[in-house]
């Protein structure tokens, strides 16, 4: 079901509708815990390193690349997190071991990954619509195409940012206004934002006075106060079902 | 949780089957599993263990015999106690004696019972274990959903008290090895399982008949046989000099149950069901024309399904068809339950009504009875009409079963003749090795192996035989190669002549197996050879590598051919490029910064090679892009040919064995019915070659031909 938690909304025909892609448009908690256990067997199978050690290491690898790096898109980089996790087990530059450990990590995690039912079929009408989609997203550029190549959408969004484009991660505004610069629209327009996290997706997408959609999914709970989003949903087909609707008003 | 680590590294070498092993073991359906188990051994005594089993183990002990049937027997014990043999008695022996001394020193009965107990849930634990190994590939949740938290699974090994759990856990585990080819350990638990049950035994006929259809598996049969042989003899012989041990092992009522169900013909005379059945399955394997593993596992439940069927109901049988059950279900996830619901159903009321059950230490009263003793329902029609309702739900599961598992055996069944693959290019192969690696995933006892440099005209030391005759056609009887193509086309074998380094003339077997494949520089150059060839490849490595692909680097078995004037060139071009245009796949390896040629010969390094790759469209090569560049990060160059016949591809990047087998199983289907137990796929270039011959040769086998170009 789509619920409405923001009464003040008649919703119209978007002119352009951004998705976040990560736990948006597929789960992210199952593939990362399945790849993260996978590049653990591997490390263990590689370098003999005790499961206990290694799992008390990669936590404060990651915690110190994270305060390293602050809120930008190599913050999340599983490359940095392994090649430092080697450091601090004592293994020095192993760049090999790095490139082959970030490898099986995102091999896992595409193959557990698969894209949430209705994805698809709301995308397709969307174009088919000419409605215009765009892709918002934290991570580097790279992975992030990657994963979209994976899921065949490489050529269905019209316009593509990423945090490490911009420099920093959501909420930044900065995100947001790009993805409105390569639509070629302004925040007068009528832009949907959909996305699962509350202090990013929907804040961001406040920003730019977008409309504010939550995929309720286990990770996050539904956002309250300035995270609020306009409408919650569980299922994209939920999503789907409201657009075809409007289509169908905006045609009579 | 060390130990368990080590432990789970003995039975699985991959890192997804490590991971899949780690996610069951971590599931909460896990660990429910095993708190039921446990409560049920604690809390509840099986009937059948109480007055048998367990009374049969503590008998021998005091004093303890070394024949423990005639032990029984003398002490007055009865006659249906212990049906099994001695690896039965053997294993549920050392925990039940230490409960039993435990309940000595504080003088209870209660321990040994523990003991007995724990020893069914060690082999219970096995047989899942043995099912995902198995399976390789699985949900991890129906595995746990459908065995290990499975009602009948518990009903028969913790309520009813059956002891079936450690002739299924040996059976499943000597499939286990026999897929990994380890025939001699295989035969020894087959052996172990048949001198556990007897009843065992009717697994093996199928055993035999899925090693000996297939060539590959075919030699193992007699070091299978001869362990199972020993094993059976060891554990069994001894004792049939025992009248104790025939009359309460070898002649059971149970073994009277196969002449039970009958049909009248008229007169004394009958015809006994169960062996009509169990003949009629064995034929309809034997029938047909190739069986996967995936096939070999249903037949067995199947032939174990028929015992079930055509017996008079014995609770504990039905448990041979559960890992066989749970493996259909692991590859064939719709409608399962829909189709196993009503007889899991029906299963579980008939036994509670109407076999025994356990004893609850809490309850004063007893449980053990069958519930419609207690409820007063010995209604016989209505047993009857349960009974008829659990055969037919279990009929309905045979059929589909079957029909599954000969659909999904028909998929590689397109291609019903040798099928004939050419590799020609400027390298000369090893023997028994191609560039593209098959035997790899195929085993070298799948393929005949042809190699040009056996047909040379000149022997190696003939003064006629120098570099320049090796470019050249007639320095080769291609006439007698394609003659022993088609030879082994027909399958039959054929001789070839070999000298060795001494000059000394042998003659060499060649068997005709499933794949013939004929390398070597001019193996598409004459028609009538070229046009037997169902895939034709061409391999050509840039001239500038031709330092690295040598032999006497330890990072190539191959060498390219070498020329150095121009009239050898021209020879090149006129003899070996022209075969280019006959092919359907085109392999090109060129290093992609020449400049880096120089500083790797000082190291021996091979340097960065980049792929290009030319084949028909429109076939796979978008899913192949995809998993290249989305899975593995790799650069992809994509082009078309000007009326999109052909596609080009251009492959660069670093690229893991475990990458390849990954976009292997996206884009071959059923890849474990072609491969054997382990097939190892390459690194880098050479696992790109190897996954898009495999495609290709996939394909063929599954439609029977292939779009030439040519
Ligand atoms: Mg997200």
């Amino acid at each position: 079901m789509l619920k409405q938690l923001n009464s003040s909304i008649t919703l119209r025909r978007p002119d352009a509708i951004v998705f976040d892609t990560d736990n948006t448009l597929y789960e992210y908690e199952p593939a990362n815990a399945k790849a993260e256990k996978a590049v653990e067997v591997k490390a263990q199978n590689l370098l003999g390193i005790d499961p206990d050690l290694y799992h008390a290491t990669y936590q404060k690898s990651k915690k110190e690349i994270k305060s390293q790096l602050g809120a930008t898109a190599s913050s999340h980089s599983r490359l940095l997190y392994f090649q430092r996790l080697l450091e601090l087990l004592g293994f020095k530059a192993q760049l090999m071991t790095a490139l082959d450990l970030e490898q099986t990590f995102w091999r896992t995690f595409l193959a557990n990954a698969p894209l949430l039912t209705g994805v698809r079929e709301l995308l397709d009408d969307l174009r088919f619509h000419n409605i215009p989609i765009a892709i918002v997203t934290d991570l580097t550029s790279h992975i992030q195409m990657r994963k979209l190549t994976y899921f065949h959408l490489e050529e269905t969004f019209d316009a593509f940012v990423t945090s490490e484009e911009v420099g920093a991660d959501k909420p930044d505004q900065r995100n947001f206004e790009l993805v409105l610069k390569k639509l070629g629209l302004n925040k007068t327009h009528n832009v949907w934002m959909v996305g699962d996290n509350p202090a990013t997706d929907i804040v961001g997408g406040k920003s730019i006075n977008a409309v504010t959609f939550q995929r309720l999914q286990m990770e996050f709970e539904q956002g309250d106060g300035n995270c609020k989003p306009d409408f919650i949903f569980n299922h994209f087909k939920d999503l789907h079902e409201c657009v075809l609707n409007l289509f169908e008003s905006s045609e009579t | 949780m060390n130990t368990w680590n080590q432990l789970i590294s003995i039975f699985t070498t991959r890192i997804e089957e490590k991971r899949l092993m780690y996610e069951l073991h971590n599931s909460w359906l896990f660990r429910f599993g095993i708190i039921t188990r446990l409560l049920f051994i604690i809390l509840c005594i099986p009937l059948l263990q109480k007055i048998w089993f367990i009374q049969f183990i503590t008998t021998s002990l005091q004093p303890i015999s070394f024949n423990p049937w005639t032990a029984h027997l003398v002490s007055g014990g009865e006659g249906m106690a212990f049906p099994y043999g001695y690896t039965m008695y053997l294993a549920y022996l050392p925990l039940t004696a230490l409960g039993l001394g435990i309940d000595q020193l504080l003088d209870i009965s209660y321990f040994s019972k523990i003991g007995f107990g724990l020893t069914s849930l060690f082999f219970d634990y096995g047989i899942l274990i043995s099912i995902a190994l198995l399976a390789r590939k699985y949900s991890t949740k129906l595995l746990l959903v459908a065995y290990w938290c499975s009602p009948i699974v518990l009903y028969i090994f913790y309520w009813h008290g059956q002891l079936d759990a450690l002739p299924i856990c040996l059976l499943v585990w000597g499939i286990v090895q026999l897929q990994r080819e380890r025939s001699r350990i295989a035969g020894l638990l087959f052996g172990m399982a048949i001198s556990a049950k007897l009843s065992m035994l009717a697994a093996i006929p199928f055993i035999i008949i899925y090693l000996y259809r297939n060539r590959r598996l075919r030699k193992q049969l007699r070091f299978l046989l001869s362990t199972t042989l020993i094993t059976v003899s060891i554990s069994v012989l001894p004792f049939l000099k025992s009248s104790s041990f025939v009359s309460m092992v070898l002649q059971t009522p149970e073994t009277e149950r196969i002449f039970n169900v009958f049909m009248p013909y008229g007169g004394d005379l009958k015809l006994f069901l169960l062996p009509l059945a169990y003949i009629l399955t064995l034929y309809l394997v034997w029938r047909l024309e190739r069986i996967t593993l995936d096939l070999f596992l249903m037949t067995v439940g199947l032939g174990f399904f028929a015992f079930l069927l055509l017996l008079p109901p014995a609770p504990g049988w039905f448990l041979w068809v559960i890992p066989f059950l749970v493996l259909y279900q692991l590859r064939y996830q719709d409608e399962y339950l829909i189709t196993t619901l009503p007889f899991f159903s029906l299963y579980i009321i008939y036994n509670l009504m109407y076999s025994t059950g356990a004893d609850i230490h809490l309850i004063d009263q007893t449980t053990s009875e069958p519930f419609a003793n207690y409820i007063g329902l010995n209604n016989i029609k209505l047993k009857s009409v349960l009974f008829t309702g659990l055969q037919a739900t279990g009929l309905l599961i045979c059929v589909r079963m079957y029909l599954f598992g000969i659909s999904r055996n028909n998929y590689y069944r397109g291609f019903k003749r040798k099928l004939g693959i050419g590799i020609a290019g400027n390298i000369a192969n090893d023997e028994n090795k191609s560039i593209v690696s098959i035997e790899k995933i195929f085993g070298s006892d799948a393929i005949s192996f042809l190699n040009l440099a056996d047909y040379d005209k000149w022997d190696k030391h003939h003064p006629m035989r120098s570099s320049k005759n090796l470019l050249n056609p007639n320095s080769y009887n291609l006439s007698r190669l394609s003659g022993d193509v088609f030879t082994l086309a027909e399958g039959k074998p054929i001789w070839q002549t070999k000298f060795s380094e001494k000059k000394n003339k042998h003659l060499r077997k060649i068997n005709s197996n499933d794949l013939i494949l004929v390398t070597g520089l001019h193996s598409l150059y004459i028609k009538r050879l070229r046009d037997r060839m169902d895939l034709k490849i061409f391999v050509e490595v840039d001239e500038t590598l031709k330092n690295y692909f040598n032999p006497k680097l330890d990072n190539s078995t191959y060498q390219l051919i070498d020329w150095t004037s121009d009239k050898e060139r021209t020879q090149y071009d006129k003899f070996v490029s022209t075969q280019i245009k006959f092919a359907d796949l085109i392999f090109r390896l060129s290093p992609i910064n020449s400049l880096s040629l120089k500083d790797g010969i000082k190291n021996k390094r091979l340097p960065k090679l980049k792929l290009e790759v030319e084949m028909v469209n429109g076939f796979f090569h978008e899913e192949l892009v995809h998993s290249l560049i989305g899975l593995c990060g790799m650069h992809v160059d994509v082009q078309q040919s000007s009326l999109l016949e052909n596609v080009f591809l251009s492959i660069e990047g670093d690229i893991t064995s475990e990458d390849i087998e990954q976009i292997a199983n996206l884009l071959i289907p059923n890849l474990e019915d072609l491969a054997i137990g382990h097939p190892e796929w390459e690194t880098g270039y050479k696992g790109l070659m190897q996954l898009i011959t495999m495609v290709h040769i996939s394909d063929l086998l599954h439609r029977g031909r292939v779009d030439n170009y040519a």
